[in-house]
């Protein structure tokens, strides 16, 4: 907590000059009398004398937004932990606790609690502060998240699962699935559904190289469900001829249909 | 989940005194009753629902500990 106490000739001067020394704007800070000494002989010689101490008051909203979140959190099922912290007129909230992403989207959750704070703590206080929040460090745990997913998947594929369909998820989410699984020998990777259903299914490697050849004799309600894979999911595999020959029968076909669905989600 | 949303709701409002909160249990969904003093209904609801829907985020969140759904009502 900064504080100060400063002697001015009046109340108004002497919280000026602690404002000074403070950098402070006068609705951030408490102001309290110390001493009020009258003006000196016969009451109008001289100057008043006045101490005043001057508190920087974030603290007391960081405690409060602290103690909000804290409760509110409390609530949930998963451990969420909550650091708080001030930079001018905003409170930024850095919650840690990743599991909450089973249930829902982490920044819904994140702008939710947000609002609330800063209604909460707004309404004690007399000047407006923003708050905002976020998930700590959310990319890169997210994407090692992903990544132990996929690979636990590619894992039960490999032990002798006939196939896997993942949790629906956004484009990009989808993408380090893909990704992540691309060299992964044993396994291939498509998506499937549409709109926000669209997951990534996982087949073991052996029947995507005998599903494509029999997929382009398919009609064409049976290719929109399940669209082929990229080509790279086969280009790490070492070439055969009958690979070669289902990708280049499958690359003819996508030309006139596969490409329009695909183009609008590129990692699929 | 009560608890919850009374706590939040009550420090929402003008008059915390008339936030009256029910939990209505069902076999999967469980619905939260909120109602609060006609003065303070616009603060718990918000601008253009903003703050309702914040709740209704954070009881989703909380709800999951017993394995429901649950849903907030607002009551006039």
């Amino acid at each position: 907590m900064r504080t100060v106490e400063v002697e001015g000739n009046s109340r108004v001067d002497a919280t000026r000059r602690a404002l000074e020394l403070l950098g402070a704007d006068v609705d951030d800070v408490k102001v309290e009398v110390l001493r009020e000494e009258p003006r000196g002989m016969f009451g109008f010689l001289g100057f008043k004398r006045v101490t005043v101490r001057v508190t920087i008051v974030e603290e007391n909203v960081l405690e409060d937004a602290a103690e909000i979140i804290n409760r509110i959190v409390s609530f949930l099922p998963v451990p969420v932990e909550a650091r708080v912290e001030m930079h001018k007129h905003t409170v930024h909230l850095e919650l840690a606790g990743h599991e909450l992403r089973q249930f829902q989207k982490e920044e819904d959750f994140a702008d939710a609690l947000a609002h609330v704070v800063e209604l909460v703590v707004n309404r004690r206080a007399k000047n407006k502060i923003a708050v905002k929040a976020s998930f700590a460090e959310d990319k890169i745990s997210r994407e090692e998240e992903l990544q132990r997913l996929a690979r636990a998947a590619a894992d039960r594929i490999a032990s002798g699962r006939a196939q896997e369909a993942l949790a629906p998820m956004t484009p990009r989410d989808r993408r380090t699935v893909h990704m992540t699984l691309e060299r992964d020998g044993r396994v291939v990777t498509e998506s499937g559904g549409t709109g926000n259903k669209r997951h990534v299914v996982v087949y073991p490697a052996a029947a995507r190289r005998k599903r494509a050849p029999e997929a382009a004799g398919k009609p064409k309600g049976e290719r929109r469900a399940r669209p082929p894979s990229r080509p790279r999911a086969q280009t790490s595999e070492p070439e055969k001829a009958g690979a070669k020959r289902a990708k280049s029968s499958r690359r003819r076909r996508r030309k006139p249909k596969g490409d329009g669905p695909e183009k609008k989600q590129p990692p699929s | 989940m009560k608890d919850l949303i009374e706590y939040i709701a009550k420090n929402l409002v003008e008059k915390p005194e008339a936030v009256v909160v029910h939990e209505v249990a069902g076999e999967k969904t469980t619905i939260i009753e909120v109602s609060v003093d006609r003065e303070d209904i616009g603060r718990i609801i918000g601008k253009k629902g903003r703050t309702a829907r914040a709740l209704r985020t954070i009881l989703n969140a909380a709800a999951m500990k017993q394995n429901k759904r649950a849903s907030l009502e607002i009551l006039e």
